[in-house]
């Protein structure tokens, strides 16, 4: 029986390479056939959730806090040492330059990660802006994200810091961040269904001997885990969930 | 609940004003207070859980950095060692109330800081269950907006009237 290995489309999607050749090594940890899906868009990423079809899924935060509270996933590890942070961007040559110039109604460009659309309303809340008062066209990538904004169709722009930093500096020279977070806490985890929770043991000790694994460096880095894997208790994953209901704006 | 030591002179930066409270089990805590503000740190998200009894079991270094205690002495330390003088018991009484209702509270509050001086949140307070049974609580603190701050505050002066402590 083949297993599903579900790759959230906000994760690192520019080394799709490497996580082809990571799931032959989940394949090598646990003895059982992996397909692996780098899904890019989370319509169709939630849908494999509803049917089924996530075996083992490198998550963003709040999806975690979904599938452990709703579905009985279980948490395996998380890259060492990163945290998932986001920023609202600007145009280089527009008006606003401080929280403070923000009118009280805002157009919003965002992909539909939805824990970086989470993060980013948090920084506007100083400005007054609630969810009632944003406007949001979702983009498919963080690319034409940045498109809308340099072309002044929306006036601000959501982005994960690390899709942003990508971008290229001729983009870039184009936008400004108007405030970035420096959350810490928030960060993607590898979870297992219910169904291969027995699995859990070897893939956790298939990462472990990664991190200790020279020739494992490079892959590590084009992860996004360029310090290794840590274990993610149970506990961790209730305080993310519990982290990602304070987040939301109710 | 494990008491509180007294705040001490020493601590204090600027001028400041002497408090006492008084707790239900017959204890006492001095609190000294002055009218320095530190900002929220743009950007950062405070964040502590605390244990059925309101004590500290986990708590950022953006919580450790605002509030000015070191580490050590925030773990296993109640939360309302962060209790400003000027926030009104009712807000309180609304926050418990809410929570006890196994529902999310938000709102605006005044904290009290080692050094006397004190820091706004906008804090979102959420029950912490496992397996059906509130073992605790987690709190999110955010910067506030200044306009709501400022709203607050006032409202909070007129609350503190009439629990006779203006």
């Amino acid at each position: 029986m083949t297993r599903q290995f579900v790759i959230s489309p906000d994760v690192n999607v520019r080394n799709i390479t490497d996580w082809f050749i990571f799931n032959t090594k989940v394949q090598r940890m646990t003895g059982e056939a992996f397909h692996a899906t780098v899904y890019t868009d989370f319509a169709d990423l939630h849908k494999a959730y509803s049917e089924g079809l996530a075996d083992l899924v490198f998550a963003n935060a709040a999806d975690t806090a979904t599938l452990v509270r709703d579905h009985g996933y279980l948490p395996i590890a998380a890259p060492y040492g990163v945290s998932k942070e986001a920023s609202v961007v600007v145009a280089a040559d527009g008006p606003l330059h401080a929280l403070a110039d923000l009118p009280a109604h805002l157009t919003v460009a965002s992909t539909d990660a939805p824990d970086v659309e989470r993060i980013c309303r948090i920084l506007l809340e100083p400005a007054n802006l609630g969810a009632a008062d944003l406007t949001l066209q979702v983009k498919p990538n963080p690319v034409l994200v940045a498109k809308a904004v340099m072309r002044d169709e929306v006036q601000v722009g959501f982005f994960p810091q690390d899709a942003y930093d990508e971008l290229s500096a001729m983009v870039k020279e184009q936008l400004r961040v108007l405030i970035a977070s420096k959350i810490y806490v928030v960060r993607n985890a590898f979870l297992a269904s219910p169904a291969i929770a027995g699995l859990i043991g070897a893939i956790w000790a298939g990462l472990e001997s990664m991190n200790n694994d020279p020739y494992s460096a490079e892959l590590l880095t084009g992860l996004g885990a360029p310090h290794g894997w840590e274990r993610v208790s149970i506990e961790d994953t209730r305080f993310m969930i519990d982290l990602m209901d304070a987040l939301s704006q109710g | 609940m494990t008491s509180l030591q007294d705040m001490r002179p020493e601590d204090v930066r600027g001028e400041c004003r002497e408090y006492y409270w008084y707790y239900f089990d017959g204890t006492s805590r001095r609190l000294l207070v002055s009218d320095v503000e530190t900002r929220f740190p743009t950007g950062e998200l405070i964040v502590s859980q605390t244990d059925v009894a309101g004590n500290i079991t986990m708590c950022n270094e953006a919580f450790v950095h605002m509030s000015g205690w070191s580490r050590e002495q925030l773990m296993g330390a109640p939360h309302s060692i962060l209790r400003h003088p000027d926030m009104p018991k009712a807000a309180f009484g609304d926050l418990w109330t809410t929570v006890d209702q196994g529902t999310r509270w938000s709102g605006y509050v005044k904290n009290l800081r080692r050094d006397g001086g004190f820091y706004w949140v906008y804090a979102t307070v959420i029950p912490k269950i496992v397996d059906g049974v509130v073992v605790g609580h987690t709190s999110v603190r955010r910067e506030p907006s200044r306009d709501k701050v400022e709203e607050l505050a006032a409202v909070y002066v007129t609350m503190l009237a009439e629990e006779g402590r203006a």
